[in-house]
């Protein structure tokens, strides 16, 4: 029987996963993709035997279930007969818009009539961007037919057909992205604010009340991602011991909170992740910074301001009798991309090497979310393909970005039909935990893509509200290595603060970048003689031990960016400074661990 | 009848559909380049604003609705010279243009992207039937370049519209990126105290009107605006868009460019063209033109819609002042979307549509077309599609 290659692409992907503001926006926009692509693949699935599916390439029907485990990237591809190649693309396609329909259906149904319903499922419907093409498999091949079918795929996308709006009106538009009208009634903004997580001064169209409605927490009711504050929180809460004291003083936090301020169960939050102590509480409890918001519709000024304090009190107190630092507000969201998956694809010249290679991602997927949730307490909001969009402690960051280069790398070895072995790029974007998610996706993002320039590299995007942003970054094994060293270098005390600083200036002031490179090689000599110069933390002369490390990284590199990777350094030992190794290394057990502990020594 | 510029002074802040209040982590945020509606308020209200600076059409002898009919065209980006002249103009970069990553650092291949036949076997799904999806032709290994400019400088425009064939260039010789985003934060003061808030910081995002490019003195870009009235617009500063930035208001002794010869002669001979947006144009059906939008008013002349490369849909909205309320969210086709037509008829029926279409706005409603939505630019096309090999 003469087969053909379907391929299903789905969108909007980076616009649409951008829009977010909290958390859950930024997972529900993931998942909700996945979710479609699945749609799409069941859909050919059920007519023509799992078996069809190459990617994602699956056994079992039920993978591509709705809100199966499963992350399905926006593409699908598939082999079909060839004479219902178009008609079941048209199926596909039909049945993610489908799903779409029907996941707004269900994350609306708990509202009620407190919003416009018909225009909220019509701008749902209106979402999704499918696109197919399909080509015959021939004398060429699989291999041929699916570079065909891509290419014709290619050039139907140039064309980001869309239908005009039909539900323009006088409303404000969505906070999220501004692209549609908000279906919130006035007046209904309290109630929901309490109930749902929606901001008195937000306006949410159909598509931004799914992402923040829609699958937003699990059987438990505890959410199913963290919140950026309580990733910048977890290095502190870490070091957070499990002691009679600890556990009083948590209680007394929480009472104050709960029951004497009556802080929402909204802003109280409910982890993932039990902590022995401080429970599914959220982190954003032990930011001080956030507790304006956290009483916002109280309308009395006075009273909110004394709520404020009561509430910055009881944190103080418990902080202290805890034996807690104030937590270092900055967290990392991490997103990787793999090398030469083009070249990989291309190389699978037969139906059985491409289910290989799906199989091979899957596994790492899977791996993926083991690896930044157990084992790096981060928290994944999507793992799929060969991308991975994760949030991730500062505490843990640098051992979980390697991890899964590690863990892409070995698990693609084994079916690499290509010449070259995939690798693993990463992204990693630190910022305050209270800046827009779309800034943090957006500098990892940008990040990503230098790192991918590269290959098989790791770059970091530091973002310090009162410094600007710095940017590092190199290929896996010299750069992560020689950061380490220099984290280590300060976590020894063996390097002055302000040595980094002094770098930057003279890299700055001399204008290195376009110095001759006989002026760069003085440069170097110059920033050594600095270094010589200054003293260790404990007012002793910087020992030699140092000046190699810092001589061995200036080989590779000019003074710039060797002050930008001091900085960098500093700052990630400043997190890792407060939490005591033996604390660090331990595990903390997903969600089902229950009130009895959930920890794993 | 004149061509204007409006340099801005201060970063604008043309902002998008976003709520945006006194509010903690409140954002407002400029779009990239401002809508032609935007510009055309400003032309309207500049031009009849009385000498106390109130807007009235009245001391004009003219109603609400002929103010709201002054039409507009643009606008475009040019930067200037020290003169305060054109030094050249920036068109958005066209979409039928695919921007590789060259073999030497630096360097861009620019490859065309055209309609093409599918071979037997190959089906692509599209919106309408007979439409033929627009891409590459031949296999490329390139990645694209995501560092590619978003404006490109007339001269390579030119070359865009009038030939076929296509080249390698470097980033420099292209273009640039336009107008540069600018954050600022701000933090919200306590009236009482006048201290600030806690945990009330803001953000604004405006566009600077200033370039660099590799590391050059600063370029001075600018808006120009071809405005089609005798209405009594005075130059000198004055706000545009949020937050009452100022810009210079500046008459020009320029005129738009004209439809180069080459292509003039190619689009008569051959009977086919691509038709490039060099503002968003709004369309009743969503991406597409109408038919009587493509016909351009010319009897004797059919026009087909081939094949067209159109980017994801641009929203735009605004604030009412009419009637004080939020207007209705419309979708754009964004600028540099190419519509690539065959056009059947005399050489003078050709023509005709040419000087009906070259530079003017090409949207499906008059409004839109007195707000500048729309402004075509046309490229040579041999009518030949492409075959996927």
């Amino acid at each position: 029987m003469t087969e053909a290659v379907v391929i299903v692409a789905i969108g909007p992907v980076q616009g649409w996963i951008a829009a977010a503001r909290r958390s859950r926006d930024l997972w529900y926009g993931s998942w909700l993709l996945s979710e479609l692509s699945k749609a799409a693949a069941r859909a050919l699935a059920e007519v023509c035997g799992v078996e069809c599916l190459i990617f994602p390439a699956t056994d079992n029907i039920e993978d591509v279930a709705p809100d199966s485990s499963l992350n399905v990237a926006n593409k699908v591809v598939a082999l079909v007969p060839a004479g219902q190649a178009p008609e079941l693309a048209r199926k596909a396609a039909q049945a993610v818009r489908e799903r779409v329909a029907a996941l707004a259906t269900e994350a609306f149904q708990r509202l009620g009539e407190r919003f416009d319903r018909d225009v909220a499922l019509r701008q749902a419907r209106d979402l999704p961007e499918v696109t197919w093409a399909t080509a015959v498999v021939g004398d060429g091949g699989y291999g041929v037919a699916r570079d065909l079918a891509e290419r014709a795929l290619a050039a139907r996308k140039t064309l980001r057909d869309f239908a005009p709006v039909d539900w323009g009106s006088a409303r404000p538009k969505s906070s999220l992205d501004g692209l549609r009208e908000s279906v919130l009634r006035p007046g209904q903004a309290d109630e929901l604010l309490r109930a749902y997580g929606i901001r008195r001064s937000e306006q949410l169209c159909g598509v931004g009340l799914m992402k923040r409605l829609g699958q937003r927490g699990r059987q438990d009711g505890s959410d199913r991602v963290s919140s950026t504050s309580h990733m910048a929180a977890l290095p502190v809460l870490e070091q957070l011991s499990d002691n009679d004291m600890t556990r009083q003083a948590a209680r007394t936090f929480f009472k104050v909170l709960r029951d004497d301020l009556k802080l929402s169960p909204e802003m109280l939050g409910k982890t993932p992740v039990r902590h022995p102590v401080f429970e599914n509480y959220d982190g954003r409890l032990l930011f001080e910074s956030r507790y304006g918001e956290f009483f916002e519709d109280e309308p009395d000024v006075g009273q909110r301001r004394a709520k404020v304090q009561t509430a910055a009190q009881v944190l103080r107190s418990f902080l202290r009798q805890s034996g807690l630092g104030r937590p270092y507000p900055y967290y990392g969201l991490l997103l990787a991309d793999g090398d030469h998956m083009g070249a990989a694809i291309d190389a699978c010249q037969t139906p059985e090497a491409h289910r290989k290679l799906s199989q091979a991602l899957a596994a790492f997927a899977s791996e993926a979310r083991q690896l930044v949730e157990e084992q790096h307490r981060g928290s994944l909001m999507y793992a799929g393909g060969d991308d991975v969009l994760a949030y991730v402690p500062l505490h843990t960051a640098l051992d979980c970005a390697k991890d899964l280069a590690t863990a892409f790398q070995q698990r693609l070895a084994g079916v690499r039909p290509a010449e070259v072995s995939p690798t693993l790029s990463v992204g990693l974007a630190v910022s305050h935990h209270l800046d827009p998610l779309e800034d943090a996706l957006r500098r990892a993002r940008r990040a990503e893509q230098v790192a991918k320039r590269t290959r098989n590299a790791l770059v970091i995007a530091f973002d310090k509200r009162s410094g600007g942003e710095t940017v590092v970054g190199g290929r896996w094994g010299d750069f992560d290595q020689q950061l380490k060293s220099l984290i280590d270098l300060y976590r020894q005390g063996a390097l002055a603060h302000g040595a980094a600083y002094e770098l930057r200036r003279l890299a700055l002031q001399l204008n290195e970048a376009e110095a001759e490179p006989a002026f760069q090689a003085a440069l170097r000599q110059e920033s050594l003689r600095i270094l010589r110069r200054k003293r260790d933390r404990q007012g002793r002369a910087i020992s030699d031990a140092t000046l190699g490390v810092v001589e061995a990284a200036l080989r590779g590199q000019s003074v710039g960016q060797l002050a930008d990777a001091l900085v960098v350094a500093r700052e990630f030992e400043r997190v890792s400074r407060a939490v005591p190794t033996a604390v660090s290394t331990r595990r903390l057990v997903i969600g089902k661990g229950g009130a009895d502990g959930a920890v794993d020594d | 009848m004149a061509l204007w510029m409006i340099e801005p002074r201060d970063p604008i802040i043309f902002r998008d559909g976003r709520p945006f209040g006194a509010w903690g982590g409140a954002r407002a945020t400029s779009l990239p380049f401002p809508f032609p509606s935007t510009i055309a308020g400003g032309v309207r209200t500049r031009a009849f604003r009385t000498a106390q600076g109130v807007f009235d059409p009245s001391a004009f002898g003219r109603t609400p609705a002929e103010a709201r009919a002054l039409s507009i065209r643009g606008p475009f980006l040019v930067e200037l010279d020290a003169s305060d002249a054109i030094q050249q103009w920036l068109w958005p970069a066209p979409l039928d243009a695919l921007v590789l990553r060259g073999l030497a650092a630096g360097d861009f291949d620019i490859k065309r992207l055209v309609p093409l036949a599918l071979p037997p076997g190959v089906t692509v799904g599209l919106p309408v039937d007979g439409l033929c999806p627009v891409g590459l032709a031949v296999r490329v290994k390139a990645k694209p370049a995501g560092d590619a400019p978003a404006y490109w400088y007339g001269s390579v425009v030119e070359r865009w519209l009038t030939r076929s064939d296509d080249w390698t260039t470097t980033a420099k010789a292209l273009g640039h990126g336009g107008p540069v985003l600018e954050q600022r934060t701000h933090v919200a003061l306590d009236p009482a105290t006048l201290t600030a808030e806690d945990g009330r910081l803001f953000q604004t995002s405006g566009l600077a009107f200033t370039c660099r490019v590799d590391g050059e003195p600063p370029r001075r870009l600018a808006l120009a605006v071809w405005v089609a009235d005798d209405a009594p617009l005075q130059p000198g500063l004055a706000p545009l868009g949020g937050e009452r930035r100022l810009v210079m208001w500046r008459p020009s002794k320029s005129a738009l460019p004209p439809c180069p010869a080459a292509v003039h002669q190619a689009v008569c001979r051959q009977g086919a063209c691509r038709l490039i947006l060099a503002t968003p144009g709004y369309f009743t059906a969503g991406w597409r033109p109408g038919a009587e939008t493509l016909a351009a008013g010319v009897s004797g002349l059919t026009v087909t819609l081939v094949g067209a490369a159109v980017g994801r849909a641009m929203v735009v909205s605004g604030w009412d002042f009419e009637t004080n309320q939020a207007k209705p969210t419309r979708r754009l086709a964004p600028a540099g979307s190419v519509y690539f037509l065959k056009l059947e008829g005399s050489q003078d029926a050709r023509a005709a549509w040419l000087n009906r279409v070259w530079l003017q706005p090409v949207s499906d409603d008059d409004q839109s077309r007195r707000d500048g939505f729309g402004c075509a630019l046309v490229g040579a096309w041999d009518g030949q599609l492409g075959s996927l090999q």
